[in-house]
């Protein structure tokens, strides 16, 4: 008897069915499902980070001839925005130069600032906004654990932990929500996730004064993120004299489709940042 | 058939490693590809579409598809494999019950 009937004979069918349903629930309990999941990753990595970074290149070509129709728009919006920082660029070169001799005093830098540690994306979740990444628990990685990009920019938290492997839920994902700060003006605000790599800002009281273009930092108040990490600037602010706050749409600094490595907040080195929220290990 | 089925888990597996992997690279009217379309339901529910009636084999590559969609997912496992029981089994039934579509394979 041939295989696809024989799995389909009547004696067979319960079996089945039994098999599938026990299958799913043991996969549902932490250890099992975590154990899998990893071995599973483990197997596929090769294949998962060749399509990735075959993805990358292809789409470094090719990609921009499907931005096309907003590329005029943008164009028209980053001319404006130039001659706006121009003026401000003639200031900051001054703090540039102070800057920079503070720099050289105290030897900042990202790595001086945080314990990191690099890992590479091989992965999307195709449902929500999470990312895969290969450090889990052999490399120390914990849940709760905030992850950031290259630029500061934060890209969002550890919510699941292989041995190998951690699955990261971006500051967009529908259950993201975090305390942040408008930069240039010192507003607190919260920011919320909305899926679909959309973020919001929200909470913002109404007589603050927030516009296009200001850029959105992290808080220190929710301790979720350390502060002063770069979420995105704000764009599109929704005002109504029958509303007590203010929202606006942020544009994330994060860009998923230009991004293969992330860095995994171990720790803090500056007592002036909140360390990351206190981790557990789920699986 | 066991050919088929050979190709229908390989099929889905590409599928799903391109979706997980590939097409986040690509945007589209401001979205990422991914948040589009989800092959490995179109796949399932093309197949099931035309299988043949008595055909068995939508059955095999939803459990499969949407294992393969659990395996990749942050949600509870089973969500996609049970998602893509019922969808064979809707198809399934409207095709018995109101539809004739002639049938390739």
């Amino acid at each position: 008897m041939i295989l696809g009937e024989s799995l389909f004979h009547k004696s067979y069918k319960y079996l089945v069915v039994g098999g599938i349903l026990a299958a799913v629930l043991v996969m549902n309990l932490p250890f099992a499902g975590g154990w899998f999941k990893n071995r599973f990753y483990s197997l596929t990595e090769p294949f998962q980070r060749g399509a990735w970074n075959v993805s990358a290149s292809v789409s470094a070509t090719f990609g921009g001839i499907s931005q096309m129709s907003s590329a005029v728009a943008e164009n028209s919006r980053l001319k404006d925005q130039i001659t706006s920082l121009e003026s401000q660029l003639a200031q900051l070169n001054d703090l540039k130069k102070e800057n920079q001799s503070l720099h050289e005093v105290l030897n900042l830098g990202l790595d001086k600032q945080y314990d990191l540690k690099m890992a590479q994306v091989i992965g999307r979740d195709v449902a929500s906004d999470t990312l895969l990444v290969d450090k889990g628990l052999s490399d120390s990685v914990q849940t709760g654990f905030p992850v950031i990009d290259a630029n500061k920019a934060a890209v969002g938290r550890v919510v699941a932990v292989y041995k190998n492997f951690s699955r990261v839920a971006l500051l967009t994902g529908k259950d993201s929500s975090f305390d942040v700060r408008v930069g240039d003006a010192g507003v607190d605000g919260l920011a919320r996730g909305q899926g679909n790599f959309n973020l919001i800002l929200d909470l913002v009281p109404k007589d603050a004064v927030i516009g296009g273009g200001m850029l959105v930092v992290t808080s220190s108040l929710g301790g979720i993120y350390p502060k002063d990490l770069v979420v995105g600037s704000i764009v599109n602010v929704q005002k109504n004299d029958a509303q007590m706050f203010q929202k606006a749409d942020i544009t994330p600094a994060f860009k998923i489709e230009s991004s293969d490595s992330v860095f995994v907040v171990m720790g803090t080195n500056s007592p002036q940042d909140q360390a990351p929220s206190k981790p557990s290990v789920t699986k | 058939m066991k050919k088929s089925l050979i190709t229908i888990l390989l099929v889905l597996f590409v599928l799903v490693l391109v979706q997980a992997s590939f097409l986040n690279h690509f945007v589209i009217f401001g979205n990422v590809w991914l948040q589009i379309g989800n092959l490995a339901a179109v796949f399932v529910l093309v197949y099931a579409m035309f299988e043949h009636a008595k055909g068995r084999l939508s059955w095999v590559a939803a459990v499969w598809g949407g294992m393969l969609l659990d395996l990749y997912s942050n949600m509870y496992f089973g969500v996609w494999i049970l998602s893509f029981l019922a969808l064979v089994f809707m198809i399934k039934f409207i095709l018995k019950r109101y539809v004739s579509i002639p049938s390739y394979w």
